[in-house]
């Protein structure tokens, strides 16, 4: 099913624009070359500041960011998505999140975010999310 | 996590690159090189090469002031060497002129040690953001008009930029921002915007520069309009340092663009 999903996608909305957030490294890499093969186009980012200065630049049409961007504690992902849902009203967002407790999840859906999904996650099925939330934008 | 964030890449030797951009005057006709303005970019392969990015999340963190004097430093330092005609723009943000009390005497220094002469030397304002400190903005103006070096205020047009910051700095040079400039041949509202500039700036004793040049048509109806500078990509893309000296023979006071 995500498989025709995403073959639907690469016929009908050729070149959606993502941006990927989280101060993995690793991580961004991964999902960058995972996406730019799905024919999307994909930006990256390590910080808050540096994904804001990107929003404040750039249309979206897909936010992923990780809940956590500065070590212990850190909820910057809560912040992205305030600037998505200000900046652009249908962009999605997906949080992810190491630590996400039912208040978090609860708060992010609150400020407008599509999706929260719990590390680790294949990338599969963040892949399926990021795609039905394209399709039906 | 990161070891480093993304403001050490950009403060660490070779974190910002400088570029030149020719500024032109439109004298008889022809544009003749007035001057080269000092750009700075990020890390190439970085989100940092595009400048709007790069300065953006310079003032996110709250780093102007640093990284101000860093792109200034870094462009008087590989400047290549040119007519004592031609003028250096270096820009700065109005709000490291309000919160940077040594920023003045920085930009002093910087001058003497690229040997030019501070009447060569145009400070241009970035206006993004309201200086806030009113009174430090008020003395490094001064500061500057003491060290002789001209002053333009940037972005007129968009953002942060308004007419009490004409009355405050009484600039030398306005410049026009590219999304008034741009397309204005074909639009009769953005004709009446530059034309009435002209008109503000000459009696402000002030000149304008329209930026944001990319067709012979905007580059006659701007020129019809009374403007004497402009910079864009039609006359010429900002270069390196290198490339730039390469170019020196088509750049050269006495040359056509």
């Amino acid at each position: 099913m995500m498989l025709q999903a995403m073959e639907r996608s690469d016929r009908a909305a050729p070149r959606h624009r993502i941006l990927i957030v989280d101060d993995e490294e690793l991580i961004v890499q991964a999902m960058r070359k995972y996406f730019a093969g799905l024919g999307y186009d994909v930006d990256s980012a390590f910080e808050l500041e540096e994904a804001q200065a990107l929003l404040n630049n750039y249309r979206y049409d897909l936010v992923i960011a990780d809940l956590r961007l500065t070590g212990v504690g850190g909820v910057e992902g809560l912040q992205i998505v305030a600037d998505v849902r200000q900046r652009w009203a249908n962009a999605r967002v997906i949080l992810l999140s190491a630590y996400g407790t039912p208040e978090i999840e609860r708060e992010s859906y609150q400020r407008g975010a599509d999706a929260f999904l719990h590390k680790p996650k294949a990338m599969m099925e963040i892949a399926h999310v990021a795609v039905n939330l394209l399709e039906n934008a | 996590m990161r070891e480093h964030s993304a403001l050490d890449s950009l403060l660490a030797p070779g974190g910002i690159r400088p570029l030149y951009q020719p500024l032109y005057a439109l004298t008889n006709g022809d544009p003749r090189l007035f001057a080269f303005e000092c750009l700075s970019r990020g890390p190439q392969g970085t989100n940092f090469e595009k400048a709007p990015v790069l300065f953006e999340y310079v003032r996110l963190k709250r780093q102007e002031a640093l990284v101000d004097r860093l792109c200034i430093a870094t462009a008087l330092e590989q400047l290549p060497a040119m007519s004592n005609e031609t003028k250096v723009c270096v820009n700065v943000h109005a709000s490291t002129l309000a919160r940077d009390p040594g920023f003045i005497d920085f930009l002093a220094r910087a001058i003497q040690k690229a040997d030019l002469s501070p009447a060569r030397v145009i400070v241009d304002v970035i206006q993004h953001a309201p200086a806030h400190d009113g009174d430090g903005f008020a003395l490094a103006v001064q500061r500057l008009r003491a060290l002789g070096v001209a002053i333009a205020l940037d972005d007129i047009g968009v953002g942060g930029s308004n007419f009490k910051m004409l009355l405050d700095v009484s600039p030398d040079y306005l410049k026009l921002d590219r999304c008034i400039v741009d397309g204005c041949s074909e639009d009769s509202k953005r004709c009446a915007v530059i034309e009435s500039l002209v008109q503000l700036a000459t009696r402000l004793h002030s000149t304008v520069v329209a930026e944001g040049i990319e067709t012979d048509d905007d580059l006659v109806i701007v020129q019809s309009l009374g403007v004497r500078l402009v910079q864009g990509f039609l006359l010429a893309h900002p270069l390196e340092g290198r490339k730039l000296a390469e170019a020196w023979p088509t750049l050269s006071p006495s040359s056509a663009a």
